[in-house]
């Protein structure tokens, strides 16, 4: 049967759909950008294809093919001020004219600084920098980006900035006011799809001063060969042996909650430099897991810190963390270390809580760190009792957490996140809870206001 | 709901598993690999796996599906890989999965390996899933393009399939529940011996009534056996109604 009218299946990273929609429905949702280049599109029993994809597009869809560079480029006329309707430059004939001779002159002098101009272009051209150098005078409006940070449309905001970023990267590094404005979409496009990493942006610069508790190098081949230089103690590791030194067991074990009560000016989406971690290091997993040469990534603990680094990564939401905000009673499977750890993470009370000490993870609750782990969930659950005005479950963790934190470090012995904010939090709404051994000596000058001051958002 | 499993024309035995509830909301297509014994034992633990866990959890938020498919494939994966190392004569035995779930306005699927889902809507057939095979894997850059260079490995070849290995990733996606929509999973002993406009052309002459849906399943066996058969052949068919 032939379908009356075409209908197409638009697809979004193998996992979501839209459709199926008419081509001009395709049209409209590429407008609001709902749609984009690196979707793919499906006809009737036809093969996919990416929309960026303009010679399978012309051979199996090419009634979509004008749609898709109508749409792309009247979407770029918006932010690539200065290509369209551009104010023409006068002739020699707008000039007062007074002698024939002084004309010629005045010709001349035009042609010969036009010669001076193409041929710096030239040289320019040569050096790969004329985009970012002359066409590039004007960069695009951010409020575009906004607008898909926002509404999640990452893809479309990755598409978008593609052609940008060169030009970004170079006046940023020239300019402090451009990095300032444009370091939040920097980020944004290195650490939602990209590789952690920008070519020609110091990955300092990348980072921030915040994240002290994460690793400085945080790009997706750094992860990449993490994961495989620690395929071989995954096994150890989820049956609670010794934790390893390295970043990547310290990032299975960090506290999603506290990651994303951390924001820093400097960062939109994703919300810290934590944040961005966890995205590359789950990406990077996956990477290494389906390479072909990196089997070794793949042995019996990789499900586990899978599972787990699943957990981490669907934690990373705006507002509250779903996988905090789900059931805490719900059966955990998982029975390795990593599923204790979230089993802690998940927990919304002292009851679930105390779920998390019986079987089948009693035996690993004996190790010195998972009992302070513990503790840091106690933490929250206090911090958030205290949140939600619940003054019975604050009663029933409040002499636990007072005998836990008598003379000991604020921060999480392995980690290195340091709860001393949600103490501070928990202390003027409750009263103090015994301070920190370091909190009893002067303190030093506060350092200087920078644009990566963090800001512990315990409102949510 | 309807489904049928069929031995084909060629083989001797049927290594393909097919499980259906309606009341749940869940379907199951699995193809068995890894020699007679071993192909028929994979996909029977998958099916059954995936229908024991399923039934055996508690109520699912429809937020936390995604995870549950991802953990219920981790197990039953665990399951088929520990029997294969366990039972000498059974070494590289693993299986396909397509497992399709209904659940408030979403319908989600699970896959793993080259059997595929469909769906039909509106007259219009799309394929949902993407076949695990080394063709597709190099076509997306998820594999190196000199690994078709060698002539021992063949583009077809399954890059991922339940049990090879101790973990193993699953495509897991979702799409809006819509009246009228017509899903259908099967094993590739359907999908390589009928070409999918002459699928697409069978569900429509059967899309009308609730009753042809078993028909619609046999009469796409039937095409397939007439075909050649050289495979066994699984079709799950669900069709969304209120229309």
């Amino acid at each position: 049967m032939m379908p009356r009218e075409k209908l197409y299946l638009v697809r979004r990273d193998l996992e979501t759909f839209t459709g199926p929609l008419t081509a001009p429905e395709i049209a409209k949702s590429m407008e609001r950008m709902s749609v984009g280049l690196r979707d793919e599109v499906s006809g009737h029993c036809g093969p996919w294809v990416f929309l960026d994809d303009r010679e399978r597009l012309r051979r199996f869809y090419p009634e979509l093919l004008a749609i898709v560079q109508s749409t792309a480029v009247s979407g770029w006329s918006a932010d690539v001020g200065g290509f369209r309707n551009e104010p023409t430059v006068k002739g020699p004939v707008s000039i007062p004219s007074q002698k024939p001779a002084r004309r010629w002159l005045m010709a001349a002098a035009f042609f010969g600084l036009a010669l001076v101009a193409a041929l710096v272009a030239w040289v320019l051209a040569g050096s790969g920098e004329l985009s970012s150098r002359i066409v590039g005078a004007q960069l695009p409006a951010t409020t575009d980006y906004d607008a898909m940070l926002v509404n999640g449309r990452d893809q479309e905001f990755t598409a978008a900035m593609e052609p940008q970023v060169a030009r970004v990267v170079d006046r940023a590094m020239r300019k402090r006011e451009a990095l300032t404005t444009w370091i939040p979409y920097l980020r944004a496009y290195a650490f939602l799809a990209g590789a952690g990493e920008i070519e020609g942006f110091p990955l300092k610069k990348l980072r921030g001063e915040a994240g002290v508790a994460a690793p400085a190098d945080c790009s997706l081949k750094s992860w990449i060969k993490r994961w495989r230089d620690g395929a071989a103690d995954f096994q150890s590791v989820a049956s609670g042996g010794v934790l390893p030194s390295d970043h990547w067991g310290r990032i299975l074990a960090w506290d999603p909650w506290w990651i994303n009560r951390r924001g820093q000016a400097g960062w939109s989406r994703p919300r810290n430099f934590y944040q961005g971690c966890v995205l590359m290091a789950a990406r990077a997993f996956q990477q290494a897991s389906q390479q072909a040469s990196q089997q070794a990534v793949n042995n019996p603990g990789s499900a586990a810190v899978r599972e787990r680094l699943r957990l981490l990564t669907e934690s990373l939401a705006p507002a509250l963390p779903p996988a905090i905000a789900q059931d805490g009673s719900r059966q955990i499977k998982d029975s390795s270390v990593f599923g204790l750890w979230t089993c802690m993470d998940r927990a919304r009370s002292r009851v679930d809580l105390d779920r998390c000490l019986e079987a089948p993870w009693h035996k690993l609750m004996q190790d010195d760190y998972n009992r302070e782990k513990f503790y840091w969930a106690t933490l929250r659950i206090a911090a958030q009792a205290r949140m939600s005005g619940d003054r019975e479950e604050w009663h029933l963790v409040r002499k636990d957490l007072e005998a836990f934190l008598a003379g000991r470090d604020h921060s999480d012995s392995y980690t290195r996140l340091d709860y001393s904010d949600e103490l501070r939090f928990i202390g003027s709404v409750n009263g103090k809870l015994p301070e920190s051994p370091d909190a009893s000596q002067p303190s030093p000058a506060p350092a200087k206001s920078t644009e990566e001051d963090i800001q512990v958002d315990l409102a949510h | 709901m309807a489904g049928v499993t069929h031995i084909g024309r060629r083989r001797k035995n049927n290594q393909d598993s097919l499980f259906f509830d309606e009341g749940h909301g869940i379907g199951v297509v699995a193809d068995g690999i890894g020699g007679r014994k071993g192909g028929e034992i994979a996909s029977t633990l998958v099916v059954e796996g995936v229908r024991d866990v399923f039934i055996g959890s508690d109520v699912i938020r429809h937020e936390e599906i995604t995870p549950f498919l991802a953990s219920a494939v981790d197990q039953v994966n665990t399951t088929v890989y520990q029997f294969g190392r366990a039972n000498e004569g059974y070494a590289g035995l693993g299986s396909t999965l397509e497992c399709i779930l209904f659940s408030g306005d979403m319908v989600y699927v699970a896959h793993v390996g080259d059997s595929r889902t469909y769906l039909f809507e509106d007259g219009h057939f799309f394929q949902l899933t993407l076949d695990h095979n080394v063709e597709n894997f190099v076509d997306r850059g998820m594999v190196n393009r000199d690994s078709l260079a060698d002539p021992r490995v063949r583009g077809s070849a399954l890059v991922k399939a339940i049990g090879l290995q101790s973990g193993c990733e699953t495509d897991i996606c979702r799409i809006k529940r819509r009246p009228g929509q017509l899903y259908l999973s099967c094993s590739d002993g359907l999908s390589s011996m009928v070409s999918d406009k002459e699928v697409a052309a069978i569900l429509s002459r059967h899309a009308g009534s609730p009753a042809s849906l078993q028909k619609a399943a046999e009469e796409l066996v039937d095409t397939a056996n007439a075909a050649g058969g050289r495979d066994n052949i699984t079709v799950l068919l669900a069709r969304v109604e209120g229309r």
